[in-house]
């Protein structure tokens, strides 16, 4: 029974040397070490074996340790720096070469003569309606076209109102 | 305080400041990266990459763990990638002792058992002796190493407890 806590008390005895022990096994450690000169043994041995190791193990660096640090730290700053440049200059050209190509092959392949013809479209249909319009006010009599231009007007002031109420609400809102 | 200042001060680009930190933490993130690979240059090169590392990444540091340990772990990490790439141990004979200057037979017990522990910690497995150098160098808390080597805390006691045993037994046959 004593052996079983003896060896399961090792791990308070170094938890104690590291400054890890809860007060509750701190207790327990100090009653048992009370009582039981083989772990107070195991103790000093241990507490021995620390200092050693903590001294022993810390060993002094070379001189030229930190110069270099700064000279590496420079080095790897001006490599990403070209790396990004690198990239960004790799990333537009070849966005610009497959643009171009892309462009070069739509002038080629597609035909796109239908661009030009509904832009002619669109105008001939302007000028239609232009030369209707003329044609109809040619032939109102000058009474009814004064009547049909008052009651335009007064559409348009009333459309302009209600369009200027709404924006002023909706900015007051 | 003094650390969250200087801190501060290295986020800010400081390079005085990084300095004074190089200066305080050489020897300990040395000792740290030396306990575990077991070689001066591989050491050296870790101690080098730990602080270039913390020069990039010190906007990371939340003030979570001490400073110290933060770049322990830093160093540790590497020096256990080293180990994994090198898939091996440097036997004790390539450490250099530091030659003795002043008191020379104190100095050559003291290289003495430095040797015979340095063979000890050198035969001890590869996660134990993470443990050791970590605890006796770095004074890294139990809760650091089990997080930074992704143990339970009773692992880490545990572990530790054998290494230890192992240290102990190692060294009752040889000067001790």
């Amino acid at each position: 029974m004593m052996e079983k806590d003896c060896a399961s008390l090792r791990e308070l005895i170094w938890a104690d040397i590291d400054k890890e022990l809860s007060p509750e096994g701190q207790l327990e450690l100090n009653m048992h070490l009370a009582i039981c000169p083989d772990c107070r043994e195991y103790r000093d041995e241990a507490q021995v074996l620390s200092v050693q190791l903590e001294s022993c193990m810390l060993t002094d660096p070379p001189a030229d340790l930190v110069a270099p640090v700064w000279a590496e730290i420079a080095r790897r700053r001006n490599l990403r720096l070209a790396r990004a440049v690198a990239i960004t200059v790799g990333v537009m050209a070849f966005l610009g070469f497959s643009s171009g190509i892309i462009l070069l092959w739509a002038l080629k392949t597609l035909n796109l003569t239908w661009i030009p013809n509904l832009l002619s479209s669109f105008w001939n249909m302007i000028k239609v309606l232009g030369d209707s319009w003329l044609t109809v006010s040619e032939h109102l009599l000058d009474s009814y076209w004064l009547s049909l231009s008052v009651l335009t007007a007064i559409n348009l002031a009333m459309l302009l109102r209600v369009i200027g109420f709404k924006s002023i609400k909706g900015g007051n809102a | 305080l003094l650390e969250e200042e200087m801190v501060q001060r290295i986020k800010s680009g400081d390079k005085a400041a990084f300095s004074a930190l190089m200066e305080a933490y050489q020897r300990k993130i040395y000792s740290v990266a030396l306990g575990i690979v077991r070689n001066p240059e591989d050491a050296m090169d870790i101690a080098q990459e730990t602080f270039i590392r913390a020069w990039t990444k010190i906007a990371s540091w939340r003030g979570d763990a001490s400073l110290s340990t933060w770049l322990c772990r830093i160093a540790s990490n590497l020096a256990m990638d080293t180990i994994r790439k090198r898939k091996r141990v440097l036997p004790m004979a390539d450490i250099e002792l530091s030659a003795a200057e002043n008191n020379l037979e104190a100095e050559v017990i003291r290289a003495e058992e430095k040797r015979a522990l340095d063979q000890a910690i050198a035969e001890l497995p590869e996660d134990y002796r993470c443990l050791v150098v970590l605890r006796h160098t770095a004074a890294m808390p139990y809760q650091d190493m089990a997080d930074m080597l992704g143990l339970s805390l009773s692992q880490v006691k545990n572990r530790l407890l054998r290494a230890r045993q192992m240290l102990k037994t190692s060294l009752s046959g040889g000067y001790k």
